[in-house]
Order: structure tokens, then C-alpha cells, then sequence
């Protein structure tokens, strides 16, 4: 899915002039039909499993908001239909693999390419969406409108729908039924997401993809420590703005149409604890997780254990949380492994936070934050190295980088020009306390900054071929 | 319209001015890089053919023929044209024979093949057709050039020969029209592929203006002379004849060439010596269909083992010699010299 593509920003534009020349009443149909249809390009079985999966647990909620008794089993059913059906289309190709490789394994033939299905694009993050409005409906506490066309679009909204953000209910169906136009505020802000995302995307995210070298991650054997070390920070550098880039850019277009939608990222490569970091990154992720597992699961334990320095309560929720993380992220013992060890790191923090010495944690001088910056980023690109590899190649990456591979490259000039545009962004954007800084400078500034970026784009953009956005993986 | 208007125009003077910013930022760069003083302190820019040595010797040759004009004898060719064939002596050569002035331009390439040398044969007569088209036809030049894995090919397949031989593109446009957009490719080589970048540094170092490859001969004896590992590896694929019709059927400009091997490459030719004869031959009756000659190498024309980089390439001495009995043969061939080569065009 290329949405930084001629015809993609093409379809933008006549949908965004659409949307304003059509009649109010019309409007949420129409962004609906235009969501569907834009899925529907993507597979024809994508608009399929997200309508079966909108009707069932629209269904369920309204059941559940006029119920009674026996909303638990409602919410349980609507749950448990979400996950099976997210983790049976996740997880379905790899099982189905593992099968053929056990009955061959018995000296039987079987083909199973008839049995491979498609997971639809995007589901792991509307499934989300429409677990959050299970909840709402479970708590009575949806104070928006409860229509089916309006939730139908929740779902369905085409800007979020391949990566997110995973909007909550109570903040997107307002915005959608609303019908509101764009003023002239939100269309200059649309725009400047939209030029700083398809910046960070195909300036910096795709140019450190580009340089990556093909068997950094599977022969690292081949490569120097000192190449290892640089590649795989460079990459968390290129995942980062891969998806802020794309957050941008879709959070761009919504603003054209007058929708707001959540900011994913704050500068999170400066982020001073890891707990500090999931606070700044992939942020309608975090926050779902925390409000629907790490909240629910701590409140659970403190009723148990009443001290909440009890190691039940410290280790098990931000473990738990974070394995879910992992498993939601993608298939592989991989996964599991790098929740694992981003949950350890987070009750660790809390483990350790408790011994800092007061005066440090009140008055946080710079050399402090400078500290816990660069430990905490050190941990997490370690930790994120098994994001990237399966358990084994890890496994051989760290061999190599602490005992010593082949040759002795030092990308470093390279990678650093590379990684600057980025790093002075998300500076520019922690000094001044907001994304859209640039809008406050002067014209010249302004239009000067613009026409740098602008060129850039352009440039890159001409000669290389686009590469998909790393979150549509998952 | 207006409606479209109303909507854009709290962006509209920040775009004006940045569109303006570009246009006279992009013009003054454009500018400062094409003047001749700047082009000539500066590293080359490249077209992102995806072979470092073609990006080189094609920059080589666009300030040639800045400053020089059309070559009137052009040697097309694989490494082995490169370091065989030195044009300042060809030029000294014909002169001393002809009482004309006469100026060359070696486009030896490495990594390439047959297949390849057409295409730029096709580049130069499609724009700038030299007066005479040396191509190399030696049997080795025709290893694997049905494979479209060659680098070669990739060139044929690069936006910039896409834009110039007559399928446009943006990248294609930008590259082809703009010695900014070379530049930013260099630029952006050395980000993304630094490899390549070192590659181009390294023929920029090697490759003279003129083209010529000036290493020197490690020096020692016949033992010395080794077979590179390239045709002791390749695989013989039929010839391509269609390849060598259809060149000389198109330009009558083009003469063939078989540039020197080794005889230690001959037993390492896919089917022995005999199948190397036998291959030059199917090339030589190609030659005399079209009424054109092919200059193979005489055994008159011996060159002793110290003159050998390896089994089929010659160093600088090796292309003296080579080169001063190419010029005789050329001056002496009905065929091969024009009549006009280093009169006034």
C-alpha cells in the first residue's frame, strides 16, 4: 500500500473537494463509501472480514447498552470474537505452515496454498478500535452517538484504517457524526503534518532503509561490530520515522477533512525512562494497552496484594502489558521475547526508580537526563534488536558484536547525516512544545524551510522506489 | 475553482514564496555547476546506471566533447577495449599516417559485454554519431551476452538511457536535463551505496580524461600472465549473431574489433582454443556479409608476456603496441578509416 503515490494523493484531493461541495447529511455515507472503497483495492476480502467484524460487534454492543443481565457474557463473546478472530487470520498462515512441515515431516504430501489466507491489512489496529467500543458499551459510558453508519466509519475511517492511529471511541465518533468542515487553521495544519510526515517517510525513514545492507540482520557474521552497532540504531531511527512519517501523513489528510486524529509520537528517542518512552511512542498504542490491560490488571493485583511495592504488583502488569505488546506486534518467538525483555526493562525502572536519590528525581539536572537518555536508549535498541531478527540471528548478532565479526567498516559519517534531519526535528519539536512549530516562524522561515524540504522530497522521491510502511506489517 | 482557491489560500503565500525559494535556488546551483570552471574542480556527477565505470567514462566523455567536440573515433567495448587501445597514440598514429588531426575517445567499460557495447553504440549515433565506431568483437566479448543479469543490461534498464533512447520519465528528465540531479545521485550513492560510491572514486582515479585506463604492468614474466577467474567461470552461451547483425545493419559507421588476449586465455575459453577460432570466424563471416572488416589479431603481431596485466588485459606498454598496429590497420583498411576523419565538421 503506497499512499505516497501520484494516484493515492490524487484520489486525496478530489475526496477532500468532494467532502466539502457534498450535503452535510451525506457526508458520513460518503466517507464510508470512499473507506470501503479504498479497502476494497487493497483485496476484495479486506471490506469482507471488516464489515462481518463491524456488524457482529455492533451487534453486541447495542445488545449489551439495552441489556440488563448478562452483559459480562456479551462483552466475553464480543471479546473473545475480536481476538480469535485477529489471532486466526494472524496467526493462521504460520500454523498452517507448521502443519504441512509436520506432515511432510511423517512422509505425507500436502499442499496447503488453497488454505493461505490474507490477513486483512490494518485489522490488528481496528480490532482494537472496536474492542475499546465493546468496553464502552459494556461500562454504559458512551456519551456519543451509537448509530451503526457513524460506528460503521469508527471502524472503517480510510486515513487510519492500514496502521492506525487506534483512535478511542469517545474522541473519534464525535468528530465523525459532527460533520464539521475544516477551517483554515485545521487545513494549515493538515498541510504541514502532510509535508513534515512525507518528509521524515521519504527523506530520512526510506534513505536509512536504503543503506540498511541486505544481510545485516540475517548473516551478521559478515559484518563488523562497530557496522552492527550503527545498522541497528540507524534502523530504529528508520522504523521511527517510517511510522511518524506515515501518522503524519495520514493525520494530514484527516485534518484536510476536518477529523483530528491522536498524535503517535513525541520526540521518543529522548525519552529519559523506558516507561517515559512508551509514553512518547506509538502513543494511541501505549495508551490502549495501559487503559484496557496494565490499569484493569494493576487495580487486580492491588486488591490482592494492598502494598504497591509487593513484587506481584512492580513485575506483573508492565510484563504482561509488554508480552501482549509483543504478540500483537507480529508472530515469532521474536515477539515474545522483545515484549519480555521491554516489560523487564519497564519493572525494572520501577524496581530501581525507588533508590534514586530525591534530590536527582526533583531538580532532574541536565547531565542526569542526559544519563538516563542515553541508558535507556542503549537498552531499547538492544532490546529492539529482536523486534527486527528472529531469536537465533539475535542471538548470533550479539556474538558478533561483542566478540567481533568480518572487517571493519565505520559507517558512522554516513549514518549520522542520515540521522540528523531527524534528531533536529524531534529537537526543535521538544524545545519549542509543539509539532508545529514551524508555523509560528516568519514567512521567509517558513516558505524557506519548505522549499528545503519540498526539494528534498522531490529528489529522493524520483529515484527510489517507495518502500511500504513497516507498521502495515503488522 | 474558487472553492479550491478558498481552501488553499491560508498555504498559498507560504507555497508561493518556497515554490520561488526552489526555482531560485535550484537555478543558481544549476547554474553555478554548469560552468566550466566549477565542472572541472568538482567529482564527476553520475546518471545512476548502476555501473560505476559506464557513470564515469560517460562524464568523461561529455567533457570531451565540451571541450574537444565530437570524437571522430569512438572504441566501444569491455575492460579489455579499455586497456588495450590508448587514444592519444591512436590520434598520434593516424596523424603521423594521414597528415590529419584526429581525435578519439576510449568507452571501454568494465563489466561489460557485447551486449552492452551496442547499447552505447546506439547513445552515440542516436545523438552525436562519431565519424568511426570501433567495436570489440573478440569471441570473449560475446560470453554471456544473452544474460540479462549482467550489469550491463542494467544500464539499458536505468531512467537516464530510458529518457535517452526515447522513454520518458521524471527521474529520467531530472537526470538527463540537470547536472543537479547528477550530482544529488552521487551524493545520495555515497548515503545509500557506498560501495558503489568508492567504485566511482576509483575509476575517477583511474580513467583519464580521455578514457584510457593508465595502470601500469606489475611487471615479470609469462608467468605472470593469469587467467582471470571471470572467463575460466563463464558459462559459453551461443553467440549472438542477430546481436552483430543488427548493429551492423543499423550503422555504417561501426567497425569491428577483436581486442588481444592472452594465449593462456584461449585454453580457458568454454570450449578451448578451437571453439575461440571457431567463434571468431562466425564472426568474421558476419563482417563480410555487411562488407565491413574485422581487425583480429594477426600472430604477426607479437606482445611479449610483460606487456600483460593478466590473460586479456594489456598495460600502458601492451596498448602502445596494440594501438599503433590498430591505427596501420585502420589507415590501410578500405573500409576503416573515413576519408574525412580530422577534417572539419
Amino acid at each position: 500500500v503506497n499512499i505516497v503515490s501520484p494516484a493515492f494523493a490524487a484520489s486525496i484531493v478530489i475526496v477532500v473537494l468532494a467532502y466539502r461541495r457534498i450535503p452535510p447529511g451525506w457526508r458520513v455515507r460518503f466517507l464510508l463509501v470512499c473507506s470501503y472503497a479504498w479497502y476494497a483495492t487493497l483485496s476484495w476480502w479486506f471490506p469482507v472480514a471488516l464489515l462481518v467484524l463491524t456488524a457482529v460487534t455492533w451487534g453486541l454492543a447495542r445488545r449489551m447498552s439495552s441489556a440488563s443481565s448478562g452483559r459480562g457474557w456479551l462483552l466475553g463473546t464480543g471479546i473473545g470474537f475480536t481476538v480469535l478472530s485477529l489471532a486466526l487470520l494472524k496467526y493462521s498462515d504460520a500454523a498452517v505452515d507448521r502443519a504441512e512441515a509436520l506432515i511432510r515431516g511423517l512422509g505425507f504430501g500436502w499442499d496447503t496454498r488453497t488454505l493461505a489466507v490474507l490477513l486483512p491489512i490494518g485489522m490488528s489496529f481496528y480490532a482494537l478500535q472496536a474492542i475499546s467500543y465493546l468496553v464502552d458499551a459494556y461500562q454504559k459510558n458512551q456519551r456519543y452517538p451509537t448509530d451503526a453508519l457513524t460506528y460503521s466509519l469508527y471502524m472503517a475511517y480510510f486515513p487510519k484504517i492500514t496502521s492506525g492511529p487506534i483512535e478511542p471511541p469517545q474522541r473519534l465518533i464525535p468528530q465523525l457524526s459532527a460533520v464539521r468542515l475544516a477551517d483554515r487553521e485545521q487545513i494549515t495544519r493538515g498541510f504541514t503534518l502532510l509535508v513534515l510526515g512525507l518528509f521524515r517517510k521519504t527523506v530520512i525513514a526510506d534513505s536509512l532503509f536504503a543503506s540498511t545492507p541486505d544481510g545485516i540482520f540475517s548473516t551478521p557474521s559478515a559484518f563488523s561490530p562497530f557496522e552492527l552497532g550503527f545498522y541497528l540504531f540507524a534502523y530504529v531511527v528508520a522504523v521511527y520515522n517510517d511510522f511518524a512519517g506515515y501518522t503524519g501523513i495520514v493525520r494530514g489528510i484527516s485534518c484536510l477533512l476536518g477529523i483530528e486524529l491522536t498524535r503517535n509520537f513525541k520526540a521518543p528517542l529522548f525519552s529519559r525512562s523506558v516507561s517515559e518512552l512508551w509514553s512518547r511512542w506509538h502513543i494511541s498504542l501505549s495508551s490502549w494497552l495501559r487503559i484496557y490491560i496494565f490499569l484493569p490488571l494493576a487495580r487486580l493485583l492491588l486488591r490482592r496484594h494492598p502494598s504497591s511495592t509487593h513484587p506481584a504488583n512492580l513485575l506483573i502488569p508492565p510484563l504482561v502489558t509488554m508480552v501482549i505488546s509483543g504478540a500483537w506486534h507480529g508472530i515469532g518467538w521474536n515477539f515474545l521475547v522483545w515484549g519480555l525483555l521491554m516489560g523487564l526493562l519497564v519493572a525494572s525502572e520501577r524496581i530501581i526508580g525507588r533508590g534514586v536519590p530525591r534530590f536527582l528525581r526533583d531538580r532532574q539536572p541536565f547531565w542526569w537526563q542526559a544519563t538516563c537518555t542515553l541508558v535507556t536508549m542503549g537498552s531499547v535498541i538492544a532490546a529492539c534488536s529482536f523486534f527486527f531478527m528472529g531469536v537465533e540471528s539475535c542471538i548470533e548478532f550479539w556474538r558478533t558484536v561483542l566478540f567481533g565479526g568480518v572487517g571493519a567498516g565505520w559507517p558512522f559519517l554516513r549514518l549520522a547525516v542520515m540521522v540528523s534531519p531527524s534528531f533536529a526535528l524531534d529537537i526543535l519539536q521538544l524545545t519549542s512544545d509543539g509539532e508545529l512549530v514551524v508555523l509560528r516562524w516568519p514567512l521567509i522561515a517558513r516558505s524557506l524551510v519548505l522549499a528545503v524540504a519540498l526539494a528534498l522530497m522531490i529528489l529522493f522521491n524520483t529515484t527510489q522506489l517507495g518502500t511500504a510502511f513497516v507498521y502495515q506489517g503488522f | 475553482m474558487r472553492r479550491a482557491r478558498r481552501i488553499f489560500r491560508p498555504l498559498q503565500s507560504t507555497f508561493v514564496l518556497a515554490l520561488v525559494f526552489l526555482a531560485v535556488g535550484g537555478g543558481l546551483a544549476e547554474t553555478g555547476l554548469r560552468l566550466a570552471e566549477s565542472r572541472w574542480e568538482l567529482p564527476i556527477g553520475i546518471v545512476g546506471s548502476g555501473n560505476p565505470c559506464f557513470d564515469v567514462t560517460f562524464a568523461r566523455m561529455v567533457r570531451f566533447t565540451d571541450r574537444r567536440g565530437v570524437p571522430d573515433i569512438v572504441c566501444v567495448g569491455s575492460s579489455m577495449i579499455k586497456t588495450a587501445i590508448d587514444p592519444d597514440i591512436l590520434d598520434a598514429e593516424i596523424g603521423r599516417r594521414t597528415g590529419r588531426r584526429c581525435s578519439s575517445f576510449n568507452f571501454g567499460v568494465a563489466g561489460f559485454n557485447a551486449a552492452g557495447a551496442v547499447q552505447i553504440v546506439d547513445l552515440l549515433n542516436r545523438e552525436n554519431p562519431p565519424r568511426l565506431v570501433v567495436f570489440d568483437a573478440s569471441p570473449a566479448a560475446f560470453l554471456q551476452a544473452d544474460n540479462p543479469r549482467l550489469v550491463s543490461t542494467e544500464v539499458g534498464r536505468s531512467a537516464w538511457f530510458r529518457q535517452r533512447t526515447g522513454r520518458p520519465s521524471v527521474s529520467g528528465f531530472l537526470i538527463d536535463e540537470t547536472e543537479l540531479f547528477k550530482f544529488f545521485l552521487r551524493a545520495r550513492m555515497f548515503l545509500e551505496a557506498p560501495e558503489d560510491h568508492f567504485q566511482i572514486g576509483h575509476w575517477e582515479r583511474r580513467v583519464r580524461f580521455d578514457g584510457f585506463d593508465a595502470r601500469r604492468a606489475p611487471g615479470g614474466d609469462s608467468a605472470a600472465v593469469k587467467v582471470t577467474g571471470g572467463s575460466r567461470a563463464s558459462r559459453a552461451t551461443p553467440l549472438s549473431l542477430a546481436l552483430l547483425d543488427g548493429l551492423l545493419s543499423r550503422y555504417p559507421n561501426v567497425v569491428l574489433v577483436s581486442s588481444p588476449v592472452h594465449r593462456a586465455f584461449l585454453a580457458h575459453y568454454p570450449g578451448g582454443e578451437s571453439s575461440y577460432h571457431r567463434t571468431a570466424s562466425e564472426i568474421a563471416a558476419v563482417a563480410e556479409r555487411f562488407e565491413r572488416p574485422f581487425i583480429d589479431r594477426p600472430s604477426g603481431l607479437a606482445i611479449p608476456d610483460s606487456m600483460w596485466i593478466n590473460a586479456n588485459h594489456l598495460d600502458a606498454e601492451g596498448a602502445a603496441a596494440f594501438t599503433t598496429w590498430l591505427a596501420g590497420k585502420l589507415e590501410s583498411s578500405r573500409h576503416g578509416l573515413p576519408r574525412d576523419v580530422g577534417g572539419s565538421r
